[in-house]
């Protein structure tokens, strides 16, 4: 907060003296056009004293302007000319109004600027509690179901198929637990005010450990990486590219029907790569699709199915804090196609020794 | 391996659950298996019993997890695996530099965790005797056999043509296979502590490694990435 104030006074003294400058010159030119005692002046310097209070922060700025103000009228526009008299009986009177005008509008601009940080921080605390109302929505059903199967272990005789069956179930539903939470902790990450940790990162080595950790799940398909041969060095935090495409695998594994196998696709455009992931699954519609991309899927959806709402929405965040764009379309394969593109430095890596 | 006499294997973790879960695994497995659960017990224990292998969980209460391996290495090899979460990569890159021997990634497989304490064992049992590679000069996994002694590396059969930073960057994973190494370990073993290489050298070295040695670099079979620690070469036990 120190900081903010001290990086603060800077601009606003740059504001402060530009505005009276500017009104001093104005009031001289003025006075060159009429040579009275310049009734228009103090108008001219209320009009600076209003504005240094709008474009600055805190009170100070504006009743310094005021002061000067006051005394530049005196001084300079004011009978007797570049003298200062404060017999001039209108004098008590223009600090007075110039002084009010200061506070006013300064009282003004700062409850402006509380009222939009109140608005701001109103419509952050909505997100989290939509956000923490899908988390809970989108556990409950699993942490149910594990309890019910884990409590029928314990209290009921049940042949060993039936048992085998009910433990199966407890390690889907714990392992669909941990993904949100991993999901959860990669959110914190992004939205902290730690900014990513990114690094020149090869491509394949993101996506083959992707690749490598989904092949441990229980239900996972076949995938299969075409990239083209040269070495792609792409800026980016490495932990959470490597999130998303995860998030893009289990998205397949559950919810594209009937899909047999992944294909990911990897492109290198002028500036950017792009990641396709695709499945020959039955694909969505397009309003499915947009409301999935938008992430107002989550909280209809996790009813009936578990909703990776949270997960491809935490997949749009990490890519939009790279830069970078997500978008969906449809796959030659016949299903999905969810593709995303990072930005990269045009930098020419030789692969040999330096 | 016969195992006539039981492995030894503190666990120091101050979850109660994690604590039962390891266990109970460990003991119907066959090891002998002693529990702490925090780091001012560990050290006593270590010093008193002797474990054959360390499982030590990152986030303790009482200490930190690198003071207790710090403090380990003062006198003993015994090997250290680290419990940890993901999303803390400096952790566990940290704790390998500090002389822990593997990590392992919450929450984790029985499989999984087995084959990391049967890797560590088999590298103590290695060391004290005379490795593979110390007796037939070569370290050999699937397809691929790395001769030190004619600084040559082969696939199926098929010469590999690798540079000789490539060479010596392979060599070394190779002796140290089935174990990650860290970035920073890496760079200072092949180029000293004070090299002006950076992580982005090394992981272009290691494309050009994979396009030589890999069928296909996306979904290596030799060489695997721990994304954001380091590398580790395939061992014989993995799938």
């Amino acid at each position: 907060m120190k900081n903010g104030k001290a990086a603060r006074i800077l601009p606003d003294l740059l504001r402060f003296i530009l505005i009276l400058c500017m009104a001093v010159l104005l009031s001289m030119l003025l006075s060159g056009v009429n040579d009275d005692n310049n009734p228009f002046a103090m108008g001219i310097f209320i009009l600076a004293v209003a504005l240094v209070a709008r474009f600055t922060s805190g009170y100070v700025w504006g009743i310094a302007a005021s002061l000067v103000g006051t005394f530049c009228v005196n001084y300079m526009f004011t009978y007797p000319f570049w003298a200062f008299d404060i017999t001039y009986p209108g004098y008590p009177l223009t600090i007075a109004v110039m002084l009010i005008v200061s506070v006013i509008i300064s009282a003004l601009t700062t409850q402006i600027k509380l009222q939009e940080q109140l608005r701001f921080e109103a419509e952050r605390e909505k997100m989290h509690a939509n956000l923490l109302r899908a988390i809970a929505h989108d556990i409950r059903t699993p942490l149910a179901s594990m309890l019910g199967a884990s409590s029928a272990l314990q209290e009921q005789r049940l042949p060993p198929q039936d048992q085998a069956v009910l433990i199966g179930s407890i390690r889907r539903d714990a392992q669909w637990l941990v993904r949100v939470t991993e999901n959860l902790l990669s959110v914190t990450r992004i939205s902290g005010d730690v900014s990513l940790k990114k690094e020149d990162e090869v491509l394949e080595e993101i996506i083959g450990s992707a690749v490598h950790k989904y092949r441990r799940a229980t239900d996972a398909l076949p995938v299969r990486v075409e990239a083209p041969d040269e070495i792609l060095v792409v800026p980016m935090d490495a932990v959470l590219i490597e999130q998303v495409l995860l998030n893009l695998f289990d998205n397949v594994s559950a919810h594209a029907q009937n899909a047999t196998q992944i294909w990911v696709y990897v492109r290198a455009d002028a500036g950017k790569v792009s990641i396709s992931v695709e499945d020959d699954g039955v694909g969505m519609s397009r309003d499915q699709l947009a409301r999935m991309l938008e992430g107002t899927q989550f909280s209809e959806q996790s009813d009936k199915k578990r909703g990776m709402g949270i997960g491809l929405s935490v997949c749009r965040s990490i890519i939009h804090a790279h830069h970078g764009t997500l978008s969906a379309g449809r796959s030659a394969h016949g299903g999905l196609a969810l593709r995303f593109e990072l930005p990269v430095k045009e930098e020419a890596y030789g692969p040999d020794d330096p | 391996m016969a195992q006539t006499i039981r492995n030894k294997i503190l666990v120091i973790e101050d979850d109660p659950g994690i604590n039962a879960f390891l266990r109970t695994t460990l003991t119907a497995e066959n090891y002998d298996v002693l529990t702490v659960l925090d780091g001012k017990n560990a050290l006593q224990v270590i010093a008193s019993h002797c474990p054959d292998c360390i499982l030590l969980d990152l986030g303790l209460p009482d200490m930190d997890g690198g003071e207790i391996i710090r403090s380990v290495r003062g006198w003993t090899q015994t090997p250290i695996i680290v419990i940890s979460a993901r999303s803390m990569e400096n952790d566990k890159a940290a704790a390998l530099d500090q002389g822990a021997d593997d990590y392992i990634t919450k929450p984790f497989g029985v499989v999984e965790l087995l084959a990391r304490i049967r890797a560590a064992l088999r590298h103590t049992c290695t060391m004290a005797e005379k490795d593979e590679i110390g007796l037939t000069g070569a370290y050999r996994v699937h397809g691929l056999e790395i001769n030190y002694r004619k600084h040559r590396v082969t696939v199926n059969g098929k010469d590999i043509h690798l540079t000789p930073n490539e060479y010596r960057i392979v060599a070394l994973l190779g002796k140290h296979a089935g174990r990650v190494m860290t970035y920073k370990a890496i760079l200072r073993e092949l180029w000293g502590p004070s090299a002006a290489m950076d992580n982005k050298i090394l992981r272009v070295h290691m494309a050009s490694i994979r396009r030589k040695m890999e069928v296909n670099p996306n979904e290596p079979q030799y060489i695997f990435t721990e994304v954001g620690v380091g590398y580790r070469m395939a061992e014989a036990e993995d799938e």
